[in-house]
């Protein structure tokens, strides 16, 4: 019981909050409707005694109104026979209109002579005075012949109003206790659904702090393999390169120089497919911070240029720059944008094998935006929505020498986001496709 | 202007007369050793006569508009005490105090003296009158209620019978009050 009464009378505790809370409600809807009761029966009470004792004393009067009138003691006496049955009247008394008094009846002692000092009044039930008093006129045809006084003891009504007081407490008490039984037996329930809950949340949230400290572990993780990665399996591709090199210095016929060159481009090809795996990968990893710096367009075209050109005439494609005379230049990041500009030209180099590829720029309010237009095998609608994605290459049998491992869009789609752009394609399947994007001006 | 303030004050002095008769009863009755003073025991018994007349049952008859009560009486005090009580109400009914010429008009007889008596009840019987006599052996003679003025008060007899011949009905608590009920 004292346990219960400490937990209980936790102040901080929600559950002494809402025991309090329940008490409080209950104890005050029960002192109102006990007050209300009080009052109401107080009122009742008074009412019926008024009327018992009013009508007694008419019943009296009428008995008395000829002894009245002819101004008999004796036959008035009689009349108050009807008041031997009432234990509660201690005295009463006949007043004719003038003069003593006619008769009495009970304890003489305390009644007036004459009807002098006396006003017609009702009986008051008050709780303190132990008696009451009426003093009313005895009618005989409508008009008043005399006087009837009476005094009734309050007592009985008294008593009996305290014990339906009493009563009316005690069953009060019982229900707040019921009230209070059953509250705490819901504040209890209601607590310990509260508490699962609590735990379940800490719980979760241990979860997903666990969770959160695995991610970026494993992103640390990641990133330390890539910055190994990179090093690590670049170095025998070097050393491939050295090789070759070393190779065509020596005297080679015709034979072997063909096989070396075709060891030249296999190496190439692996250097450029494993550059685009760990490009790929650091972007995913958040490892790049892109700059923002002011770019020429003339420097990157110029370079692109140089870079491509060849690649496109031994293709025999035409390519072409489109840039704004006066130059231009752009607030972002140069190595990135010339790594997504060399992919996207590369793309349409690879996909184009008549026609050629023409890359632009040009100024769109205060943008700038850069296309690539190629005429190339086109892309058809249903293909559009994951040309984007990973892995993904159109099949065509036409050019079974497209290789790589279709990482090229999928990179181009996350330098762009790194820049902060995105990539747009149209295409006509057969006729060919424009890759755009938008860059901000620098000031 | 003049004739109202007249009219007021006149009423205003019967009233005043007839309230000290009464209280003038009262205060005889009240003291018993008293010896009754002659002018005072007309007014007792015109005060008796009309108490009689509130606790008396006529059969209920929508006819008369009022009550009239008839003095066989040769003493004028007498008679100017029952005339006294003209246009008192009982039961909301008015009182007419007249002297008496025959039966059939009253509703109430007050004789004084056997021989008046004697004289009315000769008559053809009427119906429903209530009788009050003065004189001693009134109830004998076959009236209704006999007033006996004594040192010690008031008294009266009533004839129960005639009165229940006369198709008359008496209040209880006046037969309570009665010296004598002869049924």
């Amino acid at each position: 019981m004292l346990k219960l009464r400490a937990v209980y009378f936790d102040r901080g505790s929600i559950r002494f909050q809402l025991f309090r809370l329940v008490a409080a409600v209950a104890a005050t809807v029960m002192l109102i409707s006990l007050a209300g009761g009080a009052l109401f029966e107080w009122g009742n009470q008074e009412k019926q005694l008024r009327q018992s004792l009013t009508t007694m004393a008419e019943a009296v009067g009428v008995a008395a109104s000829a002894a009245v009138v002819f101004h008999d003691s004796k036959a008035a006496g009689e009349a108050f026979s009807i008041l031997i049955a009432r234990k509660e009247v201690e005295a009463a008394a006949v007043y004719p209109l003038y003069g003593n008094r006619l008769a009495s009846y009970g304890d003489q002692a305390s009644l007036p002579d004459t009807n002098d000092a006396l006003q017609e009044h009702l009986p008051d039930f008050s709780l303190f005075s132990p008696s009451t008093t009426l003093f009313q006129p005895i009618r005989l045809d409508d008009a008043t012949i005399g006087h009837i006084f009476i005094r009734a003891s309050l007592r009985d009504y008294r008593n009996s109003f305290l014990w339906q007081a009493v009563l009316a407490v005690g069953v009060n008490l019982l229900g707040l206790l019921l009230v209070l039984g059953f509250g705490l037996r819901f504040i209890e329930r209601m607590e310990s659904a509260l508490q699962e809950r609590t735990e379940a949340l800490s719980a979760a949230n241990r979860e997903l702090l666990a969770a959160k400290d695995a991610a970026e572990a494993a992103t640390e993780a990641k990133s330390r393999f890539l910055a190994a990665a990179s090093h690590d399996l670049r170095q025998p591709i070097q050393a491939i390169n050295l090789f070759k090199d070393a190779l065509n210095q020596t005297t080679l016929n015709e034979e072997q120089q063909r096989i070396s060159d075709f060891l030249s481009m296999a190496a190439h090809s692996l250097l450029e497919l494993l550059n685009d795996l760990l490009d790929v990968m650091k972007f995913d990893a958040g490892a790049i911070q892109p700059a923002r710096e002011k770019v020429d367009i003339d420097d990157l075209f110029g370079r692109i240029d140089a870079d491509f050109s060849p690649l496109a005439m031994a293709k025999s494609l035409r390519f072409k720059l489109h840039f704004p005379f006066g130059g231009m230049a752009l607030c972002t990041d140069g190595k990135l944008l010339q790594s997504l500009l060399r992919n996207l030209i590369g793309n349409a180099i690879k996909y184009t094998e008549q026609g050629g590829v023409l890359v632009a720029v040009r100024r769109r309010g205060n943008r700038a935006v850069v296309q690539v237009w190629d005429t190339g095998i086109g892309i058809a609608p249903e293909h559009m929505a994951t040309i984007f994605e990973e892995y993904f290459q159109v099949a065509n049998p036409e050019r079974d020498k497209a290789k790589g491992l279709g990482l090229g869009l999928a990179i181009v789609k996350r330098l762009a986001r790194l820049l902060d752009t995105e990539i747009v394609c149209r295409s006509r399947l057969g006729r060919g496709s424009v890759f755009e994007f938008e860059l901000p001006l620098a000031d | 202007m003049r004739k109202r303030a007249t009219s007021f004050k006149h009423l205003w002095r019967r009233a005043c007369l007839r309230l000290f008769g009464l209280a003038a009863a009262g205060l005889v009755a009240a003291t018993p050793a008293f010896a009754a003073d002659a002018a005072s025991e007309q007014s007792m018994r015109a005060v008796l006569v009309y108490n009689f007349i509130k606790f008396t049952e006529w059969p209920t008859a929508a006819g008369d508009p009022q009550l009239r009560v008839c003095i066989a009486s040769g003493d004028p005090a007498q008679i100017a005490a029952l005339e006294a009580l003209d246009e008192r109400r009982v039961r909301g009914k008015p009182l007419e105090a007249v002297r008496f010429r025959r039966q059939a008009d009253c509703d109430v007889i007050y004789v004084d003296s056997r021989q008046r008596w004697k004289e009315i009840a000769a008559q053809p019987a009427a119906g429903h009158i209530l009788t009050v006599g003065g004189y001693v052996g009134f109830v004998a003679d076959g009236g209704m209620i006999e007033i006996a003025l004594q040192e010690s008060g008031a008294r009266f007899d009533i004839n129960l019978q005639e009165a229940k011949r006369a198709g008359l009905r008496f209040y209880p608590q006046l037969l309570r009050l009665a010296r004598r009920i002869v049924e």
